[in-house]
């Protein structure tokens, strides 16, 4: 299938070229020394009286040259691990929200580390997502811990291969010894990682001390990085679509220079949530145009550079389970997967990022399942345009019988399961069998058939002995 | 084995839609001396019933019930010659002319019904799709059916539905038949109102329907 692009050639050089004179002519400010010492030693000029890192466009040529243009996702329960690169999309979760909308009450109330772990659990028996961005974030425990809380929930409730966030140095090693851990032993998780660990970057050009811990931490073990950068139009990043682009990849680059000049070996997804600011209620939206646009333009971007990539998707801005919410998801999804995004990343998360719930997390299960049959494309060959079929059946037959629809069907078509496309029950409550109803009856049946990760004791004893340190 | 088991071998033969394990699970049954009633009616009508059940709540999909509907009405043809002269001959449940009405051509539904009523055990005479009602009064005239199902899937053609009742009564033929009306648009606040005897939503609902009309249930 031809892939779906908004950007020419033309536009994409355009782009990179503006950013690699963006690093040059205005930089990025970073605080930390250890990084400042990394750039330097990489080829950068370092302003640390100005707290400036400038990168030079050869430095940039030289560290894409050192990046792969896959990166393999290992898990817990295959031993083939998911190949992020190529025009291949997957689908994973995402929720830094701290507010869960409740499936039995249809209220909305804080997350709790009970509702992660549901989602998580939820996320492991679907079979979309196909990767774990930690899913919600817990308000139930102190916040100098949450993070290491997260990366339990991760370790103990799901065998897919998850994304996790770490706020500082310390919290990063101590969530690396935690996964070695159930890895059992550091060599076995860097060969084979089931784990990446999420760069987020502030926009516009300014690296925090948390991401420059996360990224040397993580990429002096040679954890995979999921870097990404979300500068909002009109707000951290220009209003043009263009200058954002500009912004974010710029971001981006600049961060990955840091992480190659730590370890050359370290696995890179180049990823992002470049979005828009709503100027009429002073809220970050995910679920218009624009993001799905801003979503193709950085995977053109990572692609350009022949890196794997991700980002924002699957995401909307409503505020509770309707109409929008469909409109949204389905844009915000189907645009990116067709631009061949690699890791198509925002199922479960609705409301501009600050609410979860299970219900929507089933919802995009839905949906995502539709987009990949479009992604599956038509198949045209030999045999899909036999004519032993239409000789079977004869002029005004049907095929509903045939022995060719028995094996074919399932394949060809998407089987939904909680769409609605039942027959019009004129004597029945038109809302009987809604898509929200729907999502609520499966959830209790597929949790019922589930079984989770077992983690051994003495490994969960030592988790919480390394959180609680 | 027991009467019982081998009436649940059948039923899990046919609810897999395996051909061949039904037709061995049905020769089975038949060499232990079960009753080739109890097996149409208490083995393959009830796994059919059963699969009618799945397929309402989309477990099971369409062609895997048509195919369990074929493999029913397979054994059934074969297990008729063999005791049609036999005391356990086989008893139909009744006799129901079927018909998409005149102007409309879907039939998917209307030979659906037909098939899980056949399999359940009723004598179908389809008469096909786009059939005048002059058509039908004359087929009820010459067969007699215990039941006429009329489908239409179009608003459009649903008055057709009204007009047989109409035409059967003037032909004083209402009373010998019972009428089922069913299709997408057509509900059982229109059955009532056109004075129909009964309706039905899909093909089991219909063998429900009409067991109850003809007062076997």
């Amino acid at each position: 299938m031809e892939r779906f692009k908004i950007l020419s050639d033309a536009d994409l050089l355009r782009i990179d070229q503006a950013s690699r004179a963006l690093l040059m002519e205005v930089g990025v400010e970073i605080h930390d020394e250890r990084a400042m010492d990394y750039y330097e030693k990489a080829g950068a000029h370092v302003d640390r009286e100005n707290h400036r890192v400038y990168v030079p466009d050869y430095l940039i040529t030289a560290t894409l040259n050192k990046c792969s243009s896959s990166v393999r996702l290992y898990n817990r329960r295959d031993p083939e691990p998911i190949v992020i690169g190529g025009d291949d999309v997957y689908f994973g979760t995402v929720g830094i929200a701290t507010n869960v909308l409740d499936i039995n009450t249809d209220q909305y109330r804080a997350v709790l580390t009970q509702d992660l772990i549901d989602i998580i659990r939820l996320s492991d028996a679907l079979d979309r997502p196909h990767y774990i961005l930690v899913p919600g974030t817990p308000t139930d425990v102190p916040s100098t811990i949450v993070d290491l809380i997260e990366t339990k929930a991760l370790l103990m409730n799901t065998s897919k291969h998850f994304i996790t966030e770490a706020q500082n140095a310390e919290n990063c090693k101590r969530a690396i010894e935690m996964a070695a851990a159930v890895a059992g032993g550091l060599d076995k998780l860097i060969a084979k990682p089931f784990m990446t660990m999420l760069v987020t970057l502030t926009s516009p050009l300014h690296f925090r001390q948390d991401v420059s811990d996360l990224i040397i931490e993580s990429a002096l073990v040679g954890l995979p990085l999921f870097i990404e950068s979300g500068p909002m139009a009109g707000g951290t990043g220009p209003a043009t679509m263009a200058g954002t682009l500009i912004c974010a990849n710029a971001e981006i680059l600049n961060a990955i220079v840091l992480a190659k000049a730590v370890n050359p070996e370290v696995p890179i997804i180049y990823a992002s949530w470049a979005r828009l600011l709503d100027m009429r209620v002073a809220t970050c939206s995910h679920g218009g145009p624009e993001f799905a646009m801003l979503r193709v333009g950085t995977t053109q971007l990572a692609k350009y550079y022949g890196l794997p990539s991700g980002g924002g998707s699957v995401l909307g801005d409503t505020k509770s389970i309707d109409v929008q919410l469909g409109m949204e998801k389905m844009g915000t999804g189907l645009l990116p997967a067709l631009a061949g995004t690699n890791m198509c990343t925002g199922m479960g998360l609705f409301a501009d990022e600050n609410a979860i719930s299970l219900e929507t997390l089933v919802i995009d299960w839905e949906i995502t399942g539709w987009i990949e049959r479009v992604l599956r494309g038509i198949k045209v060959t030999k045999e899909t345009c036999d004519l032993a079929v239409f000789k079977e059946v004869g002029p005004g037959g049907d095929f509903v019988r045939c022995e060719h629809t028995r094996e074919n069907y399932r394949i060809e078509s998407f089987l939904p399961q909680i769409m609605d496309r039942g027959y019009l029950a004129l004597d029945k409550d038109p809302l009987a069998k809604t898509m929200r109803k729907r999502a609520k009856k499966l959830f209790p049946k597929l949790m019922q058939a589930y079984k989770g990760p077992e983690i051994p004791e003495e490994i969960v004893r030592k988790m919480d002995e390394i959180i609680a340190r | 084995m027991n009467k019982q088991d081998h009436l649940s071998k059948i039923m899990a033969a046919l609810m897999d839609q395996d051909r061949e394990a039904t037709n061995a699970a049905v020769d089975e049954a038949l060499g232990d001396g079960v009753p080739p009633m109890d097996i149409l009616n208490e083995g393959l009508a009830a796994g059919l019933q059963e699969l009618g059940v799945l397929f309402a709540e989309e477990e099971v999909y369409l062609p895997e019930l048509l195919l369990a509907a074929e493999i029913t009405t397979e054994i059934m043809k074969r297990l008729q010659s063999k005791f049609q002269a036999d005391e356990t001959k086989i008893k139909k449940r009744g006799t129901v002319l079927l018909a998409t009405v005149e102007g409309d051509v879907h039939d998917i539904g209307k030979s659906l019904v037909g098939m899980i009523m056949n399999a359940s055990g009723y004598n179908i005479i389809d008469a096909g799709k786009d059939v005048p009602n002059k058509k039908m009064i004359e087929l009820v005239k010459e067969i007699h059916p215990d039941i006429v199902g009329l489908s239409s899937l179009l608003s459009t053609t649903m008055p057709a539905q009204q007009e047989f009742i109409e035409m059967a009564k003037e032909a004083g033929l209402r009373d010998q038949i019972k009428i089922i009306v069913g299709g997408a648009p057509v509900s059982r606040d229109w059955a009532n109102k056109i004075g129909a005897d009964g309706y039905a939503e899909d093909a089991s609902g219909t063998v429900v329907e009409a067991d109850m009309l003809l007062g076997r249930k």
